[in-house]
């Protein structure tokens, strides 16, 4: 089985079987995650891609100094790229960035899934949250994000962390979401210290590996390839991009890429304490 | 009430699959309240203030899978738990067996199923040609769904397919039926012996099921692609398309659908129907009137089957104009309901030919019309989410499907402008196609239902449904549920549009 590409920040171990799903295979060191997946779900720092089907019946992986196996075969990498997870905010302007995310916005509400937390961007989108728990699941997120925003911090992040349905729910990738734009603003002004960042990631985790490795990868100020084609558009390449980028976004998961963009968005124009976001 | 829930330990299904169960169970009847839900500190908070609190449920944890549910019998709740823990251990299977039927290229595909003699590729378009290469290097006709191919690329496959005998159906061809099978967009319709070659989509969609409508049937509909009646193109798979309509024995009928080709094209694709001893009906939207051809998709079509049952095709019209003078009492009825002010169309399409022919049969009594996808000399829409005067939107563009899925899929854009246009004051009717069959909206009467009451409140909402009741939609079901809705269902597009051109000009909207 060839590899495609390999993630940037994988390291040498042992890894055991976590979790398998159709088209991604998950491995773990009772710390890290390690994940095989299909070309389709794309390339990402901890993901390792490969040609073909994802080999369901693997229960282990090794990864040693550029050699990878699974306890059923070598695994060719000879051809294989390494994916650059880190995305280069130090470059990027916040000129123009108003606008870039106007855009965003008006795409992502109308691309994201009904049950996603594009309600938030969008108050219309409530009805489609119908039953009390429902109810109840809006309620904690607005709250959540309320807190968040107006400085209490601690107490905004306790209530979006593991909230919401889905294997990885709404409020960690909202989470992993906000992470990244934080890490942007730390590289354009000092109101957002590494301290700050720190102390949010540090509540955000949880017990769940796959959340959070997604964590992981955005208070490291990365992101996987779906996720990345985004940034770049918002950072870099401008509205044009914006749309197809939202589009690719949005079908992460059943909700979680619009969930994680929301996230994004919210606090690229928020800032950490509803500082409003550069002018254009 | 009862509550009880299942605490799934270290279980990891992905969201969709969360998701479908979800909505399966909650539906379930009897069930009040349900849920499949990780266990976190927040969720387990959320269950106990909606009351969906079970004893066991603190012994969840992040990584654990809670499937909860409440309803009146504690019977129900029981049955629907079992259910929910079928629903995902088949979820698991589905997905191990999946793997073995799903090859990963086209070698992988032809070993699956050796006796293929069609390839339908539906990928980027960067990677498009090449796939779609192969697949005529191995003797295989091609239905290329995909966009984004460049014209070269088309004009080289379709050299290539000629060369070999074979049809290259595209690029961005959505719509075939081949040997009685709806390939992509494409309707359940009755076999017969009307051959179809269309360049236009929703057009061989709206002419094939009105043949069968009308008790006809299809031998062959073969899509080309937009493009291919373009000069650069030369109408390549058009014209042989054509020629393998004229050679084939089941075909008696042969009806031609495009925008106007370009005139070496036309001239070309008229050479051959002079050596062609079939009836050819040529429907080239928007190309002047010689009189004896057909106006519209509807007269087309209608044309095409009068010719299969031995009858004068001449006949047809003579018999829409009479049904004209019937459309022209249903406006003056509609227009009396509309009130001060009222006088514009507003025509939201998912279909690019029904705007196309929107706009010329509009173009004939009403001065302006403005479009994002102009013809017929209609104004280009300087925003397409904004409506000026008369006009026709074809939702199907880039700028509304670039990161979304066809409105013929998700109408949630549609619904919105419905519901924005019904507000306008000035709108006086507002005109929709429907497009059922295969890849379309499985249920498109239902997700209109409640804007289309909302909107007939302040404005006339005139449809037509393109489908049989052969689709999996059934065209009768959808008729029923949107005429109880509050719509005016046409016959076709163009009887649609004659009527909702009706109604303004009664209102005097034609300026």
């Amino acid at each position: 089985m060839r590899l495609l590409s390999i993630g940037d920040r994988i390291e040498n171990g042992g890894y055991d079987l976590h979790s398998r799903f159709d088209r991604v295979v998950n491995f773990t060191d009772g710390r890290r995650l390690v994940s095989l997946v299909e070309s389709s779900i794309g390339a990402g720092p901890f993901h390792l891609v490969v040609e073909d089907h994802v080999p369901r019946q693997a229960s282990r992986l090794t990864v040693d100094s550029g050699v990878y196996r699974t306890d059923q075969e070598v695994l060719e990498a000879s051809s294989a790229k390494r994916f650059n997870s880190l995305i280069p905010f130090g470059s990027a302007c916040p000129d123009g960035l108003a606008l870039r995310l106007d855009e965003m916005e008006k795409r992502l509400v109308e691309a994201a899934g009904a049950k996603s937390l594009a309600f938030l961007l969008d108050e219309s989108r409530e009805k489609s949250f119908r039953s009390s728990l429902e109810h109840g699941f809006v309620e904690c997120i607005k709250q959540g994000t309320k807190e968040l925003f107006q400085g209490e911090r601690e107490s905004g992040v306790r209530l979006l962390k593991g909230c919401g349905f889905g294997l990885t729910p709404s409020g960690d990738d909202y989470l992993s979401g906000v992470l990244l734009a934080l890490r942007a603003w730390q590289s354009w002004t000092d109101a957002v210290s590494e301290t700050d960042i720190q102390q949010l990631y540090d509540t955000a985790l949880g017990e769940q590996l796959i959340s959070n490795a997604f964590l992981q990868m955005a208070f490291e100020g990365r992101a996987m390839e779906s996720v990345r084609s985004l940034a770049q558009a918002v950072f870099f390449e401008g509205e044009k991009t914006i749309p197809a980028a939202v589009g690719k976004l949005c079908s992460l998961g059943e909700s979680s890429g619009a969930d994680w963009g929301t996230g994004f968005l919210m606090a690229l124009r928020n800032g950490m304490d509803g500082k409003p976001a550069a002018s254009s | 009430m009862t509550v009880r829930g299942l605490i799934k330990k270290g279980a990891y299904f992905d969201s969709i699959t969360l998701m479908r169960v979800g909505k399966a169970v909650s539906a379930m009847a009897g069930v009040s309240d349900a849920s499949l839900i990780m266990g976190t500190h927040s969720n387990k908070s959320i269950l106990v203030n909606s009351g969906l609190q079970f004893p066991e449920l603190d012994q969840a944890g992040d990584t654990d899978l809670i499937i909860v549910v409440k309803a009146e019998k504690s019977q129900v709740v029981d049955e629907v738990l079992k259910s929910a823990e079928v629903l995902l251990k088949s979820a698991n299977r589905r997905s191990d067996n999946a793997q073995e039927m799903r090859p990963v290229n086209l070698d992988g595909a032809l070993q699956s199923l050796p006796g293929a003699n069609m390839a339908v590729i539906s990928i980027a378009g960067r990677y498009a040609a090449a796939e779609a290469r192969k697949a005529l290097e191995k003797g295989l006709h091609v239905m290329l769904f995909s966009d984004n191919v460049s014209l070269e690329q088309e004009i080289e496959l379709k050299k290539l397919g000629r060369e070999r005998g074979l049809l290259v159906m595209g690029p961005d061809c959505g719509t075939a039926i081949i040997n009685g099978v709806p390939l992509a967009f494409a309707n359940v319709v009755s076999r017969g012996c009307i051959g179809i070659v269309a360049a236009a989509g929703t057009g061989l969609q709206e002419v094939s099921t009105l043949i069968s409508n009308a008790g006809q049937g299809v031998s062959q509909a073969i899509g080309t692609g937009g493009r291919d009646v373009k000069k650069e193109v030369g109408g390549i798979m058009f014209i042989e398309g054509l020629k393998a309509l004229a050679a084939d024995d089941e075909t008696k009928v042969i009806l031609l659908v495009s925008k106007p080709p370009h005139a070496e094209v036309l001239a070309r694709v008229q050479a051959v129907i002079r050596e062609t001893r079939k009836p050819v009906v040529s429907m080239l939207l928007g190309a002047a009137s010689n009189g004896q051809d057909p106006e519209t998709l509807e007269e087309a079509a209608l044309m095409a089957v009068a010719l299969a049952e031995g009858r004068n095709p001449g006949e047809v019209r003579k018999k829409l104009l009479v049904r004209d003078a019937e459309i022209k009492r249903m406006a003056e009825s509609l227009a009396a309901t509309r009130g001060k002010g009222q006088r514009y169309i507003r025509a939201l399409f998912s279909g690019g030919t029904f705007c196309a022919e929107a706009q010329i049969i509009f173009s004939k009594l009403i001065k302006e019309v403005s479009s994002n996808a102009p013809a017929a000399g209609a104004l280009k829409l300087e925003d397409s989410l904004r409506s000026v005067k008369h006009t026709v939107v074809d939702l199907g563009e880039d700028e509304f499907t670039v990161g979304r899925p066809h409105p013929m899929i998700d109408f949630s854009l549609r619904n919105k402008r419905i519901l924005a246009e019904s507000e306008d004051p000035e709108t006086a009717v507002i005109l929709l196609d429907v497009v059922l069959g295969y890849g379309s909206h499985p249920d498109p009467a239902a997700e209109l239902f409640e804007v289309v009451q909302k909107a007939v409140r302040k404005v006339s909402v005139i449809c037509s449904i393109t489908g049989t009741d052969g689709d999996p939609q059934h065209r009768g079901r959808q008729e029923q549920v949107l005429k109880e809705a509050g719509a005016i269902v046409m016959p076709s597009n163009a009887a649609a549009c004659r009527l909702a051109v009706g109604v303004v000009q009664l209102l005097g909207g034609l300026s």
